[in-house]
């Protein structure tokens, strides 16, 4: 018995945020906060890199929808798809609010890309979000020097390996093998994590 | 056997997601306070609370309205709006036995004078029923008797 027998189950924590438990209201948010910010991510990608403060302003909003209705309509029984409903419906809320005022014009014609990323079922959403926590565990157990070739990540995935070693400071060859070696060293991290194969 | 190429890429494109997810600070903390959410779930509690009292009145008040307007176009309210029309036409209606009367014993101005039942409608009492004794009549009625 330790420590994480203590938690409440997600029931007992509806009833207790029904309550009005600030306690119960806080392990709700240390529990899904970063499920909701991930959803939130994943429908305004976009938004929330041309904006620092998008994302927490949509979560902050999220949560008080949350705990508004929460214990108030029927019974939830699967607390992590009630959150991330009412993550998306709130960041749809805020997307469609925020193209009526954009004097730019709708960030569809900005970008040309869809403004919400495809619907995806909140199982698929919730697996992701645990790989990405694994893999981020995974990523800071590396020593320094091989953290740092995370930093070229989106280069390296373009196979711009001269560019990503220019930056470097190594050789393109040195680079591959680097990064080779750190690949095989994340899938054995993720594996004995439970979260492989990638 | 997964190929290892393939293996490869799906690390590196769940990589990249990390990368992208961490500039975008999907892993810092919402910045809210759970006993500001609390003061908020109290208020909308009351603010509901408020808002069913207000629907209900407002039910009440459009019942209230339907009933009133049913109760103005009663029969009985009808005819107090009505006033001397209806009024009239109820004396008309008692009048009518007077007017049948009046019809039935109409003798002219060398009428033989008012027999039987027709001396109730000899208005002026000059012995027969004519005319005269029918405009008596109309003026009587006008005045509701």
């Amino acid at each position: 018995m330790g420590e994480g027998t203590d938690q409440p189950d997600d029931s007992q924590l509806i009833a207790a945020v029904a309550g009005g438990d600030p306690l119960a209201i806080r392990q709700l948010i240390d529990r899904y906060d970063r499920l909701v910010r991930y959803a939130v991510f994943r429908m305004s990608r976009q938004r929330c890199h041309r904006d620092p403060l998008w994302l927490d302003s949509v979560a902050s909003e999220a949560w008080t929808d949350i705990c508004r209705s929460v214990g108030q309509g029927p019974p939830v029984r699967h607390l992590h798809s009630y959150v991330i409903q009412i993550a998306r419906r709130r960041c749809i809320d805020r997307l469609r609010q925020w193209d009526r005022v954009d004097r730019a014009g709708p960030i569809e014609a900005e970008d040309g890309a869809q403004v919400i990323d495809k619907q995806e079922d909140t199982i698929d959403l919730l697996g992701k979000m645990e790989d990405l926590t694994a893999l981020r565990e995974c990523v800071a157990g590396l020593v320094q020097a091989d953290r740092a070739l995370f930093g070229e990540v989106e280069a390296i995935t373009a196979g711009r390996w001269r560019e990503a070693g220019g930056r470097l400071g190594m050789p393109e060859s040195t680079l591959r093998s680097h990064w080779k070696r750190i690949l095989g060293a994340l899938r054995q991290c993720m594996d004995a994590k439970g979260r492989g194969p990638v | 056997m997964t190929d290892p190429h393939d293996a490869d890429n799906r690390m590196q494109t769940l990589l990249a997601e990390l990368r992208q997810a961490e500039q975008a600070k999907v892993f810092e903390p919402t910045p809210v306070s759970a006993g500001q959410l609390v003061g908020q779930r109290r208020r909308v509690s009351s603010r509901s609370r408020a808002r069913r009292v207000l629907i209900g009145l407002q039910a009440a008040a459009c019942i209230a309205l339907v009933v009133g307007v049913a109760n103005w176009w009663r029969p009985g309210q009808t005819s107090s709006i009505l006033g001397g029309a209806e009024a009239g036409r109820q004396s008309q209606a008692t009048g009518g036995q007077a007017v049948s009367v009046l019809a039935g014993c109409l003798a002219g101005p060398t009428g033989s004078g008012a027999l039987g039942g027709c001396g109730r409608v000899d208005y002026d009492t000059d012995g027969d029923v004519d005319l005269v004794d029918f405009g008596a009549y109309q003026r009587l009625s006008r005045t509701g008797r």
